[in-house]
């Protein structure tokens, strides 16, 4: 089929090879020799470990029925490791919550329904695990405790691998002076035995060091307190009992060592250069030792502290405080990324962090609209007093606050490569020059590498956090985060919040829509995908399947959003209809004023949002979410836009108290597409029941497009519609997907060439992910500039 | 078809003698439904009852449960009825011969079935429970083996079985292979499994015995299978007691894990709980819908225990999630080969088997014969205890997808066509469009490419009408 091998070009022209590292370490560095020591440190791990990943092993038959040993009491244990590293745990098992916390910590969870949880280890997760304290010889006890086979030599081998040189050493940020720091003085022996790292080593400046004589390494007896997270409970508690948890000791008697324990141990460390820091991390992951970047905070004395604490009245709640206590583990503070459903209080996680910390905080988020909800935030749940908070958008340049303070700006802001003018350069430079003690990444799957990496040059920053739902994309870039800001501490389990009352509990319904007659022979006919795919979205059956379910809602007053990608679509449905909608010329004022209306005034029940509203704009009231067009398989948006309505919803009445409705079209791709993007939701056990006739629908005679009549004018009118739409559409598929916009450079030559000149025009917008930029980029200004009708 | 069943088919001579055994006599009273239980027993000792009257056993709100049961008894020629000249005189008996047998069967307490006074000793191992359950497992599980492996290479009696129940057919090469009934066969439970070979043997029995080629017959048989289900688990009984016939009969019901020896050879033999449990398991009750009474109707509480914990260790295995995927708490490679049927297999451990359902996986069990209810009930059946106590053994979603699944085959109808196309003129082609349409022939016609396509049957008709007005 010709649109699968467009995609396929499409994604081959974006990311030549999927190999995370050495992709990232293209952006790091174009020396030759720097990619062969990666690519070769790579193919040792792969090679030494008989560990297929998921992707290759998937589909195949694999027997460990003989292989593996089962052990004897197996029915008190919870899970099964098998050869592969694939994990599977059983929830009925009294030591449920501590094995899942286990796991959680050093796998990547595959799928969480009811009953069967699996899991998978990876390399990353392991360097996770390890960078949040956990050991090697404890991972695997662990494992091996909790098991029903034998641990596999495998598995064994492959923990062993990845985490004998993960998380070893440390980069500390101590009194704005910077060590490097390790448990293990023959690996900083083994680093300084390299040229670059001995000649960034300086002489210990602090008084108060105790050098060890012979190596002259710094010695610390550190004793490992928990930092009180602000609101909290004692922070590293939550993690021990992981370990050393009494319940399963108790269950499964085994002789243990108290391992776990290192509290009191000896760190050794030397001092380097603070200009080197950057030359020193990128030999270190040559040498095969990356850096874990911690952050003493409580010790800085150097940066102005700030007045920030939660309110009194504000709660955390328990996954919150969990995910935390990774972070702040050992006292310090550790980069790395929180993943939290949508609806579950992202915010409030960071808000947290920063209240914890209480330095200068720096919020980097995807658009002017999330700016504003984030300093609503702030003020909702912490103490801090207003003008301490500043905005820097394109709209809004406030001066930063003068000692510590806390601003909240937006990805494509900072990474802005072009010129700015006089104001914006002046605060810009305040926020180069400060440094930072928490930047709160938000929505870290939507930036692109490239972005980050320039983000995070420009701003110094102690600790890194990103805050996300869905750490999945389709292009796999998602690892590259693990080396930008760190490694994953902590991915809550969407259905366990739901049981909890966290999360709505939504019910999800595939609605199937046949193809009317004539639409679906011109969909069999016609050549073009983007008319394909212009016929499938405006199916007149389809139509009318959306105002029913309106007409539906409507009467029982929930509030509705109408998600579709495509414009043309978009307007078309919302004029129909007469409601108000929202897509990329739309201004921010506008936007505005259109949700207020939409959260206040009883009479606007509904809207219509293009691909914008995917992601951070808080509408709490929404309680109904139907879908009319996507973009292909994208897992991500699916998650993204059912997080729309996820916040809990007071009103309930029966099971369920929200509705999320993806409209398809019979007998097209757009089945096989919806199939696909169902999957991550799938995986965190939501289950997406097909309705496949609407009942009632074909006695309603007041609805749009019953007549076979207005299904042939509609039908001439998307034929007539032509380059336009068309047009429309491949702006909006380059548009979704940012990477594509950062490497518009490389596009080949067989894409339409006004489409080329445009993006490269505003590559440096396009790689932001500000969602509205982009659209002002493609449309030609004289259409922004105008004032859009909000309403037919 | 279950074993009540069988014998109702059965012409009251074979009926009659049939009852001429007491144990054949006391095994049916002790698979009946209680009501049923209740009439026979209220009847024992009188020789006729004014039908009028037994109206009145019942209250009329279980008018239903009465005729139910009375129709049984009438079916398997237990009560008689006398028609009287009139309408009152009509009275009920039952079968004399049945009456006999109950009555003393009742008054008689040490009748033994097979002595096992002598002093012989098994000079084998005993086994004990445990060893007779995991045999008949095994031997069991091994006939089932046989159908859905291919590779399997059963004894000659097995093979023979199979192939007359048409559960395996003979391919060309010789080999076997497993017909769609044979995947229905396999989603059963264990007693309609073994009842359903069981009866195909027992005919297969009687045909030989017609043609002259057997001294054994189906009622001899049948009463040697409910005399064993009197005898004690985890007790020998020796071979030499039997008749030459019932020896013969032994050898093969060995084969299905009925009967334990440790030879063809050996002294004694012993009964499995599934020869036990045969006619008091599942398939007692001869009214289905009296679930609730499966339980109290067997007058053995051992068996009942037996039987109850049998079906504890087989049910429950089956965990599925609303993400297709499947979960069996099993090592059985029967099991797990009996799964792979619907479900794609990705893991097997030691006592895990994990799999996945897609639109693959149902298509090819679908195409092969199995029903999506039978898929379904499968589950539903074999459902994990946890899986069963969340209120869903299987998901909602996972059932609706399953059956759009079937749906979806039925799509499309096949119909054997005819194609024109190369008209020599468009008036020959719109003539002869026009013509197939009068004479209902038509199907399908494009005038641009000038092609036609008309059902089979106007093939014939077509060609002579173009010959005859074109050519």
């Amino acid at each position: 089929m010709t649109d699968s091998r467009k995609r396929k070009d499409r994604s081959t022209n974006t990311t030549k090879t999927y190999n995370t590292w050495t992709d990232f370490e293209e952006e790091l560095e174009e020396s030759g020799e720097f990619n062969q020591s990666i690519k070769k440190t790579n193919s040792v791990t792969s090679n030494n470990n008989n560990i297929n990943t998921e992707t290759e092993g998937k589909g195949s038959f694999h027997d460990f029925s003989k292989k593996c040993g089962l052990k004897k009491d197996d029915k008190t244990r919870p899970l099964w490791v098998c050869p592969d590293g694939h994990i599977f745990l059983e929830t009925f098992s009294p030591i449920y919550k501590q094995a899942s916390d286990f796991l959680v910590a050093i796998s990547e969870p595959v799928c969480r329904p009811q009953l069967i949880h699996e899991y998978q280890l990876t390399p990353y997760s392991l360097y996770a695990a390890v960078s949040v304290g956990l050991e090697t010889n404890d991972i695997i006890t662990v494992l091996n405790r909790l098991s029903k086979l034998y641990l596999p030599k495998e598995v064994e081998q492959f923990i062993r691998q990845c985490t004998q040189s993960y998380g070893k050493v440390k980069l500390v940020l101590q009194k704005n002076k910077y060590f490097v720091e390790s448990a293990y003085p023959e690996v900083l022996e083994f680093l300084l035995k390299d040229s670059t790292i001995a000649s960034s080593r300086i002489k210990p400046t602090l008084e108060e060091s105790v050098i060890d004589p012979k190596t002259g390494l710094i010695i610390n007896k550190v004793e490992i307190v928990g930092a009180q997270i602000s609101g909290g409970l004692q922070a590293n508690q939550s993690l021990d009992p992981v370990l050393k948890n009494d319940a399963l000791t108790s269950l499964l008697e085994e002789e243990e060592e108290d391992t776990v324990n290192n509290s009191d141990q000896h760190f050794h460390s030397f001092e380097i250069n603070s200009q080197m820091v950057e030359e020193v991390k990128k030999r270190c992951i040559q040498l095969d030792y990356p850096v874990l970047e911690e952050y003493d905070f409580r010790n800085d004395t150097v940066n102005p502290n700030l007045n920030i604490d939660l309110k009194p009245t504000t709660m955390i709640r328990p996954y919150q405080e969990k995910s935390l206590s990774k972070m702040f583990g050992n006292g310090r503070a550790r980069s790395g990324i929180i993943v939290l459903p949508c609806g579950a209080g992202k915010s409030l996680s960071g808000i947290t962090a920063a209240c914890t910390v209480k330095k200068s905080i720096l919020v980097l988020c995807t658009s002017a609209v999330s700016v504003e909800q984030w300093k609503y935030q702030f003020k909702l749940w912490s103490n801090i007093e207003e003008k301490m908070i500043s905005k820097f958008t394109s709209d809004n340049k406030e001066k930063l606050c003068s000692l510590a303070g806390v601003t909240i700006t937006t990805y494509t802001m900072v990474a802005f490569g072009g010129r700015r003018s006089a104001d914006s350069l002046k605060i810009m430079n305040e926020i180069t020059n400060r440094e930072w003690g928490l930047v709160l990444l938000d929505e870290v799957h939507v930036v692109p590498a490239a972005m980050f990496r320039k983000v995070l040059t420009v701003t110094k920053a102690h600790c890194k956090l990103g805050l996300t739902a869905t750490l999945l994309r389709e292009d796999e870039k998602i690892q590259d985060l693990n080396f930008l800001i760190g490694p994953k501490l902590y991915e809550a389990n969407w259905l366990d919040l739901q049981k909890s009352g966290f999360l709505a509990n939504v019910s999800c319904s595939e609605v199937w829509c046949p193809m009317s007659a004539e639409f679906y022979k011109e969909y069999l006919i016609n050549d073009s995908q983007c008319k394909k795919k212009l016929l499938y979205t405006m199916n007149p059956n389809k139509f009318r399947a959306c105002e029913y379910l309106i007409k539906f809602h409507e009467q029982r007053g929930d509030k509705i959003i109408v998600f579709s990608d495509n414009v043309y679509a978009l307007q078309k449905y919302a004029k129909g209809l007469g409601k108000y909608f929202i897509y990329g010329p739309t201004s921010g004022h506008e936007r505005m004023s259109i949700l207020s209306k939409f959260q206040h005034d009883p009479k606007v029940r509904t809207i219509f949002i293009s691909k914008v509203g995917d992601t951070s704009i808080d509408i709490p009231e929404a309680t109904v979410i139907i879908q009319v067009s996507s973009h292909y398989g994208s897992r991500r948006q699916e998650a993204q836009r059912l997080g729309r309505i996820l916040r809990p919803k007071p009103k309930s009445d029966g099971l369920y108290n929200a509705f999320f409705y993806s409209l398809v079209s019979k007998d097209t791709q757009e089945m096989y597409y919806s199939t696909k993007r169902q999957q991550f939701l799938i995986d965190q056990g939501y289950s997406f029941k097909v309705i496949s006739e609407l009942p009632g629908l074909d006695q309603d005679p007041t609805l749009k497009y019953t007549s076979k009549q207005e299904q042939l004018e509609l039908l001439g009118q998307v034929l007539g519609e032509g380059e336009d739409s068309g047009k429309n559409e491949t702006l909006e598929e380059d548009f979704d997907d940012i990477t594509r916009g950062g490497t518009a450079k490389k596009q080949k030559p067989g894409t339409n060439p006004t489409a080329v000149s445009r993006t490269t025009g505003g590559s440096m917008k396009a790689l932001s992910g500000a969602n509205d930029v982009n659209y002002m980029e493609y449309q030609t200004p004289s259409i922004y500039n105008k004032n859009r009708p909000l309403k037919k | 078809m279950k074993v009540f069943q069988y014998l109702t088919t059965l012409d009251a001579r074979d009926l009659e003698d049939l009852y001429k055994d007491s144990w054949t006599c006391q095994a049916i009273v002790r698979s009946l439904p209680p009501r049923a239980k209740q009439y026979i027993f209220k009847m024992l000792m009188v020789d006729t009852y004014p039908l009028t009257i037994a109206k009145d056993w019942s209250q009329h709100s279980s008018n239903h449960q009465h005729k139910e049961a009375l129709k049984k008894l009438f079916d398997l020629k237990i009560i008689l009825l006398n028609r009287g000249k009139q309408q009152s005189e009509q009275s009920i008996q039952l079968n004399p011969l049945f009456q006999e047998n109950i009555k003393s069967a009742l008054v008689e307490f040490d009748k033994v079935i097979f002595s096992n006074s002598s002093n012989i000793k098994d000079t084998n191992k005993i086994p004990n429970i445990n060893d007779l359950d995991n045999y008949s497992k095994k031997q069991w599980e091994q006939v089932l083996y046989f159908l859905s492996d291919d590779a399997a290479q059963p004894s000659k009696f097995i093979s023979d079985l199979l192939l007359s129940s048409n559960l395996t057919r003979r391919d060309q090469d010789g080999s076997l292979s497993i017909t769609s009934d044979g995947f229905k066969f396999l989603l059963k439970d264990v007693y309609t499994q073994i009842w359903t070979l069981l009866i195909v043997y027992l005919n297969d029995l009687e045909k030989k015995r017609r043609e002259g080629l057997t001294q054994g017959s189906r009622n001899d048989l049948l009463g040697f299978l409910f005399r064993l289900s009197f005898l004690q688990l985890g007790k020998g009984y020796l071979v030499g007691e039997l008749t030459e016939l019932q020896k013969e009969y032994l050898i093969c019901l060995k084969q299905f894990g009925l009967i334990y020896m440790k030879s063809d050879a050996s002294l004694f033999f012993y009964p499995t709980r599934l020869i036990i449990s045969l006619t008091t398991g599942k398939t007692l009750s001869l009214i289905q819908t009296l679930a609730v009474d499966k339980i109290n109707s067997s007058s053995n509480s051992a068996n009942t225990v037996a039987s109850s914990t049998i079906e504890k260790k087989e049910s429950g295995y089956i965990v599925l999630e609303t993400n297709y995927r499947l979960y069996a708490y099993t090592a059985s490679s029967l099991q797990i080969s009996l799964l792979s049927l619907f479900v794609k297999m990705l893991y097997r451990l030691p006592n895990l088997a994990v799999g996945i359902i897609t639109r693959e996986s149902i298509r090819t069990a679908l195409i092969h014969g199995i029903t999506a209810d039978q898929i379904i009930d499968f589950i539903r059946h074999n459902a994990h205890p946890n899986a069963v106590n969340n209120g869903q053994p299987i998901p909602d979603v996972v059932a609706e997808q399953i059956l759009l699944w079937e749906q979806e085959r039925n799509r499309i109808t096949y119909t054997k066509s005819v194609l024109y196309n190369s008209f020599p003129t468009t008036d020959c082609y719109h003539a002869t469009l026009k013509f197939a349409k009068e004479q209902d022939y038509y199907i399908w016609s494009n005038d641009q490419l000038k092609t036609l396509v008309v059902n089979e049957n106007g093939n014939d008709p077509i060609r002579n009408f173009i010959k005859k007005n074109f050519a």
